[in-house]
């Protein structure tokens, strides 16, 4: 017969961890909400009943708060998406404004800075003096604007390098050789000099090079009082490949305090630089934009207060895409047609033409046609868009007889792009150039879209406009 | 009674008669209409009674008919919504044997301890060789409801089984008796 056993049935601990273990499915499931809750008498299965119910806590505990984490998130993008929406109209605004703000003060400008250059050719020495001021201080305007205009175009990122086949030293030497005059007024020596031998052409965008170079002496000059400002050009071969140029003052200097500042924008080394010297404080960080844009940078190498500067400019001279020796000659003596002798050409060549000037602001109307008329050639105005069509569709006497039209953008009635286009309909091929007091990114192509041939900006330089006329005048007789 | 029961039986009437029925049978029941019942916290088991009335007046249903199509809901909701305690059970049997472990699961949600224990204390399970007999006690009388249900636990494992209601709430008795019985002795279909 068989020992009855007299040990403890398990049955009612096997029934506490089957209750246990079906409670727990809803946490399986993912409800947390819910804890274990068995009558248990035995110590293990209380044990077990317990610390289920502990990772239980904790984990409805780690996901309430990483709900809430969650949520915060959630309400910290949302808020982020919605700052970046109205940073975006805020941008836009700012845009239409600077956009708007140009024309308003160029326009005006065209007719100061033009008119000026009119009474100097008519004025007694005496006079001469007063109409330089008017001059220099609207050129100064200018400059603001456009340094303005110019950040607010880099740090929007709209704008667009176009890099060419450029000599670098004939640049070098042409921005030198326009500002020799205002070295000398300051008895300042301006000088360069090659460290190395360079490239003869690098990769790069011309006019934004011209601009850093332009900004940087322009900078030394305004901040040195006595001695001289030299350009020190030097080329670093591959892997580098980087075209650079020291420019070293005997300035005024700078403490390392205050060198982080010269790159901010806005920010002279103190407020009272910005009243003995003038200037936004832009044209460092400008010229550094534009350099970093050109694969290179701008940085000051050393400077010492009373003792003076080098600033260092770097751009990437890509000449792996230009095989080419490199030369030893000076930017003195380097060759090829400067941008005088091509304007004396170009004056030459605007004789005789008849021009059309469509314009509906009387004062540019009166500078541009003594501008041209100054030159030999002949002009007819129209007054808007609409008359500059009307010519041309009713076949006028002389329509047909214009070598190139001067076509203002914004005017009443009808404005130069409806005009430009309508025009193209009507095949009239008459080389078209625009003239707009707009200088932002985008109205060059705004203006070759609607039909034009060419762009200048507001205020109009002579020599500039002469350039531009002759330029399509002599291509539209090539392509005949 | 948790919330869980209530969502189970609004979502039904809206999913089956439309929202503007749903809202018509809270305002009969008086009910909040705002009110967003939570699956894991306690409510008045008057309020989801009422609710079932108004369901069967607006509705034009029987109880029985309201039970059963509640019935249908909760489990198609159960699937879905728990479905390892299907997957643990492999037979009927095993899942009723499981229903009031389930069943106290849901009291455990509910912080108040005396309306825990009321969730608590509504089933008992006996077993025998040849069927489950589940022992219900609820003021509630909701009896029908777990005959619906076990109709379709047996339906989901395919068996088929008799269901005897000797004991009813609903009559004079104390409680419910319910008899599942499977025609073989092992208790399988």
């Amino acid at each position: 017969m068989m020992e009855q056993s007299t040990a403890p049935s398990n049955e009612p601990l096997r029934a506490a961890i089957e209750e246990i273990a079906d409670q727990l499915c809803m946490a399986v499931d993912g409800h947390f909400d819910f804890r274990v809750d068995v009558d248990v008498s035995d110590p293990s299965a209380e044990k077990l009943h317990m610390l289920i119910n502990f990772v239980l806590d904790a984990a409805r505990r780690s996901i309430e708060e990483h709900r809430i984490v969650n949520e915060e998130l959630q309400k910290a993008m949302s808020q982020v998406e919605s700052a970046r929406i109205q940073a975006e109209i805020a941008n836009r605004a700012k845009s239409e404004f600077l956009a708007n703000m140009s024309h308003e003060l160029r326009t005006p400008l065209t007719a100061i800075l033009g008119f000026a250059n009119l009474l100097r050719d008519e004025s007694t020495d005496q006079q001469r003096a007063t109409v330089d001021i008017i001059s220099r201080n609207g050129e100064h305007l200018l400059n603001v604007i456009n340094d303005i205009l110019d950040l607010t175009k880099v740090e929007t990122g709209r704008f667009r390098m176009t890099r060419s086949e450029v000599a670098p030293l004939q640049i070098i030497n042409d921005v030198i050789a326009d500002y020799r005059r205002q070295a000398l007024e300051k008895h300042l020596q301006l000088g360069s000099r090659l460290v190395t031998t360079t490239p003869p052409t690098i990769s790069t965008d011309p006019v934004r090079f011209r601009q850093i170079l332009t900004n940087l002496i322009s900078n030394a000059i305004k901040f040195t009082e006595q001695g001289s400002i030299d350009l020190e050009i030097s080329y670093l071969p591959p892997p580098a490949d980087l075209f650079s140029i020291d420019i070293v003052d005997t300035g005024i200097g700078i403490n390392d305090d205050h060198v982080e500042r010269l790159f901010r924008p806005f920010s002279q080394v103190d407020t009272s630089m910005s009243r003995s010297f003038g200037g936004t404080g832009l044209g460092l960080i400008i010229a550094r934009r534009f350099a970093e844009m050109l694969g290179g940078d701008v940085t000051i190498v050393s400077s010492e207060p009373g003792r003076g500067s080098r600033f260092r400019c770097r751009i990437a001279a890509n000449t792996d895409a230009i095989a080419r020796p490199t030369t030893s000659e000076t930017p003195a003596q380097s060759r090829g047609a400067t941008s005088a002798n091509a304007s004396e050409s170009d004056a030459d060549a605007i004789r005789g033409l008849h021009i059309l000037f469509v314009e509906d602001g009387p004062d540019n109307r009166r500078l541009v046609s003594h501008i041209l008329k100054k030159r030999g050639a002949g002009v007819t105005i129209a007054e808007n868009g609409q008359i500059a069509v009307d010519m041309f569709e009713r076949s006028l006497p002389g329509a047909d007889t214009f070598d190139a039209i001067l076509m203002d953008m914004q005017m009443p009635v009808m404005d130069g792009y409806t005009a430009t286009a309508r025009l193209r309909e009507m095949n009239v091929r008459t080389p078209i150039i625009a003239l707009t007091a707009h200088a932002m990114t985008g109205d060059r192509e705004k203006c070759i879209a609607a039909g034009c041939d060419d762009y200048a900006t507001k205020p109009i330089s002579p020599k500039e406009l002469v350039r531009i006329i002759a330029s399509h005048v002599r291509k539209s007789a090539v392509s005949g | 009674m948790v919330g869980l029961i209530h969502t189970i039986l609004l979502d039904m009437i809206q999913r089956q008669a439309g929202a503007d029925a749903a809202t018509d049978i809270r305002r009969m029941a008086k009910v909040d209409p705002q009110i967003d019942f939570r699956i894991d916290e306690n409510y008045d088991d008057a309020e989801f009674l009422r609710l079932l009335v108004a369901t069967c007046e607006r509705l034009g249903l029987t109880q029985d008919q309201a039970e059963q199509a509640f019935a249908r809901a909760f489990y198609e909701d159960s699937v879905r919504r728990w479905p390892t305690w299907f997957q643990l059970s492999k037979s009927a049997r095993e899942f009723l044997k499981r229903q009031p472990a389930i069943h106290n699961g849901f009291a455990t949600g509910v912080s108040d301890s005396s309306a825990r224990a009321g969730i608590r204390d509504k089933f008992r399970l006996e077993e025998r060789p040849d069927r489950i007999v589940v022992h219900y006690k609820s003021p509630n009388r909701l009896c029908g409801v777990y005959v619906a249900l076990a109709q379709e636990i047996l339906e989901h494992y395919g068996e088929s089984a008799r269901i005897e209601h000797p004991r009813c709430l609903r009559g004079d008795d104390p409680s419910c008796e319910i008899h599942v019985i499977w025609p073989d002795t092992t208790g399988n279909a």
